[in-house]
């Protein structure tokens, strides 16, 4: 090997690095023990058992390293591991609390109805069941709509959606039923409210923010006559329309024994203070059911 | 010979014993590790060369792990340290590759 020559650590550093990958150190040593002769027996020694050492410590250092990754390893799964359970407790959580809620809003509703009279009970129970805070059951109808099949172009070989259900269809359908007397109302599971939602989300439909799909059940509980009237409506003729147009699916039959179930939670849009405005303490708006006409709450909310 | 015995004795010892790490020096762990490597090769190719010198084994181990320990340390304290240490990663890197095809070459003939 050459030794290279002077090391200059200028801008040829890093060429001399990768030429001369080892130590120069060696070659001056190998140099000057030319020069001079061996070293005398007891250093030499001494510098053997020394390197030995350096040697074992190496090891160590080696096997420290391992270890100490293969410790940091599980570190890494155990904090995941953490997560994961934190996020399923954290939703047993919700469920329970959501049951909970339930279970407090049907005793709300127990002792509400034991408070009121006979007639302000079933009026209230009627209101519920317009507004969809209750589950309904009773005869009605079920349409079935599907989408037709995709038409492919010859030509470029895309394939169109002209033939789909459109939001369009389900706003009519739906708006329809209203009309001729459906008291309840249900897309593909979710019961619609006065302040439900259906709309186009680019290609996708939802209902109150939820997609839904085809195929689109409609249910609905109305009157006994409630089928023959749909099928007297403009948009029942548009879909009988549609289906021999298009190839879209359409069905409606009538059910006996529905079971719609309540609308998900609305959120609190308006409220209205029951009681005068507290004059004392903050608890005196606690005090219930005290016979006090309902005024507005003025605007300190 | 004998040095091979002692790395491997150290291994197994470092295994056994399991010496905790201080928390100050586990960020130079990986340094001293590649630092080790380095003197390693280097060592092993000077002995295929017929220039291996104990002192300068030793020599040169200590002075790597500190100088790349150092550096370490001082790019941790002007926030460069990620950066330092890849350039300490790369030139001890270089030369543990020059000295492995060395090596190589000294065992193979190629």
């Amino acid at each position: 090997m050459s030794p290279p020559a002077p090391h200059n650590f200028g801008p040829d550093f890093l060429t001399s690095l990768f030429r001369f990958p080892l130590d120069p150190g060696y070659a001056d040593a190998a140099a000057a023990r030319d020069e001079r002769g061996p070293r005398r027996p007891g250093v030499r020694l001494a510098l053997r058992v020394t390197a030995v050492l350096t040697t074992l410590a190496i090891g160590v250092l080696l096997a420290v390293a391992y270890r100490k990754t293969i410790e940091d390893q599980p570190e890494r799964a155990r904090a995941r591991a953490a997560l994961v359970d934190s996020i399923q407790r954290l939703r047993a959580q919700t469920d329970e609390q959501q049951a909970q809620a339930a279970r407090l809003r049907e005793q709300v509703s127990r002792l509400r109805d034991a408070q009121l009279s006979g007639s302000a009970a079933s009026e209230l129970r009627a209101l519920e069941m317009t507004a969809g805070l209750t589950r309904v059951q009773g005869d009605g109808v079920r349409i079935e709509l599907s989408d037709g099949p995709d038409a492919v172009d010859p030509v470029t070989g895309n394939r169109r959606s002209g033939n789909r259900v459109r939001v369009d269809d389900l706003h009519i359908l739906v708006n329809d039923l209203w009309t001729v007397g459906a008291v309840a109302i249900e897309v593909n599971g979710q019961r619609l409210t006065a302040m439900s939602t259906i709309r186009a989300s680019g290609e996708a439909i939802q209902v109150d923010a939820k997609p839904v799909g085809s195929p689109y059940v409609i249910t609905s509980i109305g009157p006994s006559d409630l089928a023959d009237d749909f099928a007297r409506t403009t948009s029942a003729g548009l879909m009988r329309t549609l289906v021999k147009l298009h190839g879209m699916g359409f069905r409606v039959r009538e059910v006996d024994d529905l079971v719609l179930s309540a609308a998900p939670d609305q959120a609190l849009r308006e409220a209205r203070r029951l009681l005068p405005r507290p004059t004392a303490s903050p608890q005196a708006s606690r005090r219930p059911n005290a016979p006090t006409p309902a005024t507005e709450a003025s605007g300190d909310g | 010979m004998l040095a091979f015995l002692a790395l491997i004795a150290g291994v197994v010892l470092g295994l056994l014993i399991n010496p905790e790490v201080p928390t100050v020096l586990q960020p130079y762990l990986p340094i001293a590790v590649v630092a080790a490597l380095d003197a390693v090769f280097g060592g092993i190719r000077a002995k295929l060369d017929r220039i291996f010198d104990d002192k300068q084994f030793v020599v040169s181990f200590i002075s790597n792990v500190l100088v790349a320990a150092l550096i370490v340390y001082l790019g941790d304290q002007l926030g460069v340290g990620g950066q330092l240490s890849t350039g300490v990663v790369v030139v001890l890197g270089v030369r543990i590759f020059g000295n492995v095809a060395a090596i190589r070459r000294h065992l193979f003939r190629a």
